[in-house]
């Protein structure tokens, strides 16, 4: 009788523990998180990581304002008075090493660059029928250019421009694959070869990628990027060539007037959108937080520089001046209007504009051949969507004058869109070239280009941190 | 460990643990079942206590060599049917010596039963059953109902203080439900939490974090819970009690046992009833408005002379803030509770309605609890029962610490000329610092929260001596809370609402074999699995812009800002195992195995085994120890072994993952992009990742003299956490901030002193006392190298003021020291890195000033009883530890509008005044306010916890009444005083259970002072 109770009572017990040790019950997968395998496992969650990756190029520090408002204020074009003590050190060039908004640049840039990497990586081994080769490349390609795109912007933020060390200097360090767990210290590759990733990256992206496409990666994007690319590493002739490729593609052309900004026309090349509830609601800023008085909702940080309104001034009745400002009555401070939405921080990102291209290749042929009817021809439309008188090929006296008038209503034109810090650099310019600061502000001075953040020294002893900030 | 006596007798409690072996006994005689011949007479008779002469009901009466029998009834009678005169009538009863009497010609048998001196011990719950703690080997304090009954707490954590040896309690706040700090034997981990695991009748506790911060932080997880249906709390402290709970165990133990019937015993009806009022104990001193406008104008005036200000240059309201946001708190409790049963079946049922109202306006509680425990014997091997406790709780919450929508912070900070009201009587805009009555009276900030817990269970007698015993058990939390704030307090209104639901559910079955092997030998086996599993959800809506105060819910608001849903889920399934073996009753060995299976690692280490063994040895029991007859116990054990801290990736509010291992990407609004959802990778894969392991050694010895009325309990402990799990930080290169991995190490040693006496034994005056004593000492033995000091010290960084170091304590202050005003010069002067005088100190000057956590703490209880007057004390004390208090920060910087303390009225001004403040025209005066030891305060204290003065009314007066069984009034204190080194409160933990961030505070609002007056009856 015992014997059949020890039976029992085992059975039981086996029946208990073997019900508690269920293995698979702990086999639990996360309900907000897709593993790294399953961000990759068809084409849907394949195109939700690409599209992540133009996701992390919302963020305030990667294009939602912060990288693109330091370039305009660090140059001559804001008279930032904002009250955040690590951006005023980049204003009066006193930036220190460990400087938290420019850690925050940095951490966010290799995001971005590192989900790219992944898209890049994986992508073509996703095994899903519906997943056409064509698809697979298209995605491939919008990842690369949204890489090139970022290592642009970092080489330009933190390494020396191309006239200081004619592009040997230290770039930024070059990291293509993605990140699986062993730690790597990557050193920093010198600009040359920084371009040069970018340049390939561009290349190989352009056949994959269609001609149209709003807010995403198109072969107009690929094209005009390169063009800036040339055009900042002075090779004139492929930035000539790139921008016309760009302007004469038929997709992009200048819209009518200023009212463009984030309304999704012609005029943009490439332009992030952005919604109420996107990155640039959840962050501590944005493109209108920034350039916005008070009185919209803005910081008030960035009004007019006197430099800026001057240059304005110089030519009166220009419409990018009149029609696109706000005056803040208390202080008498101009702001821009290019972006409206303080609240919520929706206004586009303009990344690309087709004006940009016309500048550049208008630029890019002067310093080929001078003064020139193709470049007169190149800028007229601008003008006179400004309401400035056209130009004339015997209005300029040298072909330097020519190129300078170029260079103004470039500046005119792009004010407020994060182009005016490598303008100046590119072209072996002080960032202002009056006030108390104009010493430090030349293009080799040391705290024009930003420092890599002491965190990353710290934990990467391959890095070699920038002169000044040791 | 300690002695104790729960409200129910050793008797009842051994019942309720062995009475199966009454059933084993009658299944044994079945066996042998012999057919009888039929000369019946009746036998009756009474069953008392040989040393009590109280009745004994559930004895066991048999006649021997037959399978006839009873039991005693409520009154102790039996009546039995003996089939013959020479008949042998058998009386059993767990925890007294059976007897045997021949029937002979007698119709009327009374017995008295002396108690077993061997088995009439104190029995203590441990892991998974109950152990003699005569016999035991695991260091268990036990905490008993009578410590903390009617005790105005909303937390259960709070009775503990000053109770426990080795048992740290901090009070977070004196707002209410707001989270405990408990660390049982100091903190044993960085990154993944230090509180116990909390198990309520076998049920594992869920506590997560089910509210939003409001400026300090969350509430108290376990804020539902009811003192009032607690038996006994049992806290596991060493490896041979924590390694059966496993992969949970590191943190210590928390075993609530919840309050049953007992058998055989006619209904008791309990009712209590408090009322009290509370103040705070302490509070800043802060300028009215005429102070203020002329500190300011003489610090402008001294600080710029050439743009001299005067007070009239202010602003001329006045308000008093403080005294606006102060009220006198107020706590009602009313608690019904009956329990009882017959031989089959007892219960307990009982409800409490609690409600308090604190100190600062604005933050009350309603609590309603309700509670029904039942066991029932189906058959002599079967028993089936339930316990299950309802709950609902309505807390109105207050912001606090570091928030301006924060009463007192808010009182505290407010410029003392700005007034609350306008002219017509309405509230007024008062800009940064927002209108704090018109928050505390037209905002909403609520936290309803409802919990299920409980358990039903099934206990089989297989044969003599196993029983198969399972229980499902669930815990089902849910939360809703909600926050409306009208246009006055945000333009344009702002609604919020969060619903959270965290279930629970288990399965738990063992196997319990405990043959009798002579009386030499005694065995004890536990064999169990179990599997447990837990899934949160959470619902969460927020918007703006309402065209009404009027329209309460988020349904209104124009823009609907925020519409989330998240879950997550985790598992964990267990095969544990006890052994425990005692020879002579003098040799005790007894091990224990744990393998838990979780779902939050990953494949590769999923699984962990942890164990223990430990020895005792009744050094009383051995003969050469018997000529010492002072000595009733001299026991020695000894225990080593691993448990596991579990508790990853929970810690985040914002993003609810138990998934640390995995590398993730995140989808919802930071992944889309141009209408087209998408996901980024939120978090670096460590497949490696695995438990935290803490092991143990103990060496304790037990001891009890002078006919027991003096006892000692001490131990030694070393505790050594390896694996602590950390985020360590990552290159950005790599596209992550950090990851987590297991690295370093921290050690916890210390002892544990118990010490307690009946000093005074008197008819008519009793006098007992008891003093525990806990000392500690934490030491981080190993860190990664990632981030370092100048000293080359490797460090994890926990606030701005405090972090971790190897070498040091995990909670270090690590500050700049303010040396003090320099009486001749009335410069403020701190010192450098080397100890030089500086007016300018720099960050690289902050060195390790004190740790936050005490060397000693502990607790001195005595209770004096003269003819039913009852006055008993606690006092708790701490030392050793030092508070950091950030809100000097603000009400000691001389500039701006927020408001200042007094304390700088008392500022230099000619040589050779011992200022506190310096000179107001001095370079450093603005200064003064920066972080360092100057907001640092000593955090040692004495406080007076708790005194009680009652009167119960003499039985025999009351036996008159035939409806009262007991009466007792009684008037009672908390906090009534505090002896500290500061004026301010001593208890200063604002950051609540954040393991790198103790001994800080803001504006913590401060405990409360409570006097209640209660009377409680039984019927």
């Amino acid at each position: 009788m015992k014997k059949y109770h020890i039976l029992y009572s085992a059975g039981l017990l086996a029946a208990a523990v073997g019900f508690s040790s269920c293995e698979d019950k702990l086999e639990l997968q996360p309900e907000q998180n897709l593993s790294s395998e399953t961000a990759f496992a068809d084409e849907l969650s394949a195109q939700g990581s690409l599209i992540g990756v133009y996701s992390k190029a919302q963020d305030l520090e990667v294009y939602g304002a912060m990288p693109q408002v330091i370039a305009d204020y660090q140059s001559d074009n804001v008279n930032f008075i904002g009250s955040f003590p690590t951006l005023q050190e980049i204003n009066s060039f006193t930036t220190l090493a460990d400087n938290s908004s420019i850690e925050a640049i940095w951490q966010d840039n290799y995001e971005l660059i590192l989900a790219a990497n992944a898209v890049i990586d994986a992508v073509p081994g996703v095994e899903d029928p519906g997943f056409t080769a064509e698809e697979k490349a298209r995605f491939v390609a919008e990842a690369k250019f949204l890489r090139a795109l970022t290592y642009f912007q970092m080489v330009n933020l933190f390494a020396e421009p191309i006239p200081v060390t004619d592009g040997s200097a230290a770039g930024v360090p070059l990291v293509l694959d993605p990140f699986e767990g062993e730690v790597e210290l990557p050193a920093r590759a010198t600009v040359n070869e920084v371009h040069t990733q970018i340049q390939q990256d561009l290349e190989e992206a352009l056949p994959a990628l269609p001609t149209d496409a709003t807010g995403r990666a198109t072969q107009g994007a690929v094209q005009a990027l390169l063009s800036r690319l040339h055009l900042y590493r002075g090779e004139w002739q492929q930035a000539a060539d790139l921008a016309q490729s760009v302007i004469e593609g038929g997709v992009y052309s200048l819209a009518p007037n200023y009212s463009f900004y984030s309304q999704n026309t012609t005029e943009e090349v490439f332009s992030l959108q952005n919604s109420a509830t996107d990155n640039g609601r959840t962050g501590s800023g944005g493109w209108a937080s920034f350039y916005s008085p008070a009185e919209s909702g803005g910081r008030g940080d960035a009004p007019f520089s006197q430099d800026l309104i001057d240059a304005y001034a110089a030519e009166p009745g220009d419409l990018r001046f009149s029609t696109l400002i706000e005056y803040n009555p208390d202080s008498s401070a101009v702001y821009t209007d290019k972006f409206s939405d303080a609240t919520n921080n929706t206004d586009n990102v303009p990344v690309i504009r087709i004006t940009e291209m016309h500048l550049n290749r208008a630029e890019a042929l002067a310093e080929l051949n001078g003064v020139n009817q193709a470049s007169v021809d190149l800028i007229n439309p601008l003008r006179a969507r400004a309401g400035l008188p056209a130009w004339t090929v015997g209005q300029f006296g040298s072909d330097q004058a020519f190129i300078d008038a170029i260079l103004v209503e470039r500046r005119k034109e792009l004010a407020f869109e994060g182009h005016r810090r490598m303008d100046l650099l590119r072209k072996d310019l002080p960032l202002r070239s009056s006030g108390p600061t104009a010493d430090l502000a030349e293009p080799d001075a040391p705290k024009v280009i930003l420092p890599i953040p002491q965190r990353e020294i710290d934990l990467n002893t391959s890095l070699v941190q920038n002169e000044g900030y040791e | 460990m300690m002695y104790s006596s729960t409200n129910y007798t050793l008797e009842q409690r051994i019942y309720r643990l062995f009475g199966a072996g009454r059933c084993l006994l009658l299944f044994a005689l079945l066996g042998m079942a012999t057919t009888v011949l039929a000369q019946e007479r009746t036998v009756s008779g009474k069953v008392t206590s040989s040393e009590s002469g109280d009745v004994l009901p559930g004895v066991n009466v048999i006649v021997k060599g037959t399978t006839v029998g009873t039991v005693t009834n409520v009154e102790g009678m039996y009546r039995l049917s003996v089939p013959s005169n020479e008949s042998v009538i058998e009386f059993s009863f767990i925890g007294f010596t059976s007897q045997e009497v021949t029937v002979g010609n007698q119709s009327t048998v009374n017995i008295n039963l002396a108690p077993d001196v061997q088995s009439l011990q104190e029995i203590v719950v441990v892991g998974y059953g109950e152990q003699s703690e005569r016999f035991n080997t695991q260091q268990i304090s036990e905490v008993n109902s009578e410590e903390f009954a009617n005790q105005p707490v909303v937390n259960v954590q709070e009775v503990l203080q000053g109770r426990a040896a080795g048992v740290q309690v901090f009070g977070t706040s004196g707002v209410l439900g707001s989270q405990s700090t408990i660390r049982i034997r100091g903190a044993s981990s960085i990154g993944a939490g230090n509180q116990p695991l909390y198990v309520i009748d076998g049920v594992p506790l869920n506590d997560g974090t089910y509210s939003n911060t409001y400026g300090a932080e969350a509430l108290n997880p376990l804020q539902n819970i009811n003192p009032n249906e607690i038996a006994s709390i049992s806290i596991l402290k060493d490896a041979s009690a924590v390694a059966i709970y496993g992969s949970r165990g590191a943190n210590g133990v928390v075993l609530i046992t919840t309050k049953q019937g007992k058998n055989a015993e006619k209904t008791n009806i309990n009712i209590d009833y408090y009322t009290g009022v509370s103040e705070p104990t302490s509070y800043f001193d802060m300028m009215n408005a005429d102070q203020f406008r002329e500190f300011s104008a003489a610090f402008m005036t001294a600080q710029d002379p050439d743009n001299p200000v005067t007070p009239a240059d202010f602003p001329q309201g006045s308000f008093d803030w403080p005294g606006a946001v102060l009220q006198t708190g107020k706590v009602n409790s009313y608690n019904l509770s009956a329990s009882g049963g017959n031989e089959k079946t007892s219960f307990f049922v009982g409800g409490t309605y609690y409600n308090e109202e604190a100190f600062t306006i604005g933050n009350e509680i309603d609590r309603l609890n309700g509670r029904f425990n039942l066991n029932h014997e189906a058959s002599d091997k079967l028993r089936l029962g339930f316990n299950i406790g309802l709950s609902a709780l309505d807390n109105d919450r207050i912001n606090s610490d570091n928030s301006t929508f924060a009463p007192l912070t808010s009182a505290y900070l407010q410029t003392p000329y700005v007034e609350a009201f306008e002219e017509d009587g309405t509230y007024a805009r008062t800009g940064f610092v927002a209108n704090v009555l018109a928050i505390e009276d037209l905002s909403v900030r609520e936290l309803i929260s409802r919990r299920t817990t409980g358990n039903i269970f099934a206990e089989y007698d297989i044969f003599s001596g196993l029983t198969l015993k399972t229980s499902f058990g669930t815990d089902l939390v849910q939360t809703e809370e909600t926050i409306r704030d009208p246009d006055i307090v945000e333009a344009g209104g702002y609604g919020y609402k969060r619903i959270i639901q965290d279930n629970k559910w288990l399965n738990t079955t063992t196997l319990n074999y405990a043959p009798t092997l002579g009386d030499r030998h005694s065995l004890n086996v536990l064999l169990g699995g179990s599997y447990e599993t837990s899934t949160i959800n959470r619902i969460a809506v927020e918007g703006s812009g309402f065209v009404s105060d009027q329209l309460p819910n988020v349904a209104s608001a124009a823009t609907p800002t925020t519409t989330s849903a998240d879950a997550a889920q985790w598992a964990l399934t267990s095969q544990f195992g006890r052994l425990n073996y005692r020879f002579n009753d003098r040799y005790i060995f007894e091990g224990a195995l744990r393998r838990d299976g979780s779902s939050r690692f990953g494949s590769d280490n999923r699984y962990g085994v942890f164990w223990a063994v430990s020895g005792g040895w009744l050094l009383s029991e051995e003969s050469f120890m018997q000529g010492a007859d002072f000595l009733n116990l001299l026991k020695l054990s000894v225990s080593y072994g691993t448990s596991g801290n579990d508790r990853i990736g929970e810690l985040n509010v914002f993003n609810i993952q138990y998934y640390p291992s995995l590398g993730l990407y995140e989808a919802g609004p930071l992944g889309d992009y141009g209408g087209v959802p998408g996901i980024v990778p939120s978090q670096a894969a460590n497949p490696n990742l695995q438990w935290e392991e803490t092991a143990q050694l103990d060496i304790s010895v037990n001891a009890a003299l002078l006919n027991n009325r003096l006892t000692l309990d001490a131990s030694y402990y070393v505790k050594q956490t390896d694996n602590l799990l950390l985020g360590v930080p990552l290159p950005y290169t790599t596209g992550f901030t950090d990851i987590n991995r297991n690295v370093g190490s921290l050690e916890n040693r210390g002892v544990d002193l118990l010490l307690s006496g009946d000093i005074m034994q008197k008819p008519n005056f009793t006098w007992n006392a008891s003093l525990n004593l806990g000392y500690l000492h934490n030491e981080v033995t190993s860190l990664p190298d990632d981030n370092q000091d100048d000293e080359g010290r490797n460090f994890v960084t926990g606030t701005s003021s405090q972090r971790a170091i190897q070498g040091y304590s995990i909670n270090n202050f690590y500050l700049i020291r303010w040396k003090g005003v320099n009486p001749q010069t009335g410069d403020a002067e701190w010192l450098t890195k080397d100890g030089e005088v500086t007016t300018n100190p720099a960050a690289t000057d902050r060195v390790i000033v004190g740790s936050a956590i005490p060397n000693w703490t502990g607790g001195l209880t005595n209770t004096f009883d003269y003819k039913g007057l009852e006055l008993s004390f606690l006092f708790n004390f701490v030392s050793g530890n030092k508070v950091f208090r950030g809100g000097r920060r603000f009400t000691e910087n001389p500039e701006g509008t927020f408001n200042k303390s007094t304390d700088l009225l008392d500022y230099w001004q000619s040589p050779g005044d011992e200022a506190f403040f310096p000179a107001l025209g001095s370079a450093t005066a603005p200064l003064f306010d920066q972080r360092s030891t100057a907001q640092l305060e000593d955090g040692s204290f004495i406080r007076l916890r708790r005194v009680t003065l009652g009167y119960t009314l003499s039985p025999t007066l009351l036996s008159q009444t035939n409806v009262l069984r007991n009466a007792r009034i009684y008037v009672s204190g908390q906090n009534l005083l505090t002896f500290s080194k500061t004026d301010l409160e001593p208890e200063l933990n604002g950051l609540g259970t954040d393991p790198l961030g103790q001994g800080e505070g803001f504006f913590t609002p401060p405990q409360a002072r409570v006097i209640t007056f209660g009377v409680t009856l039984g019927l």
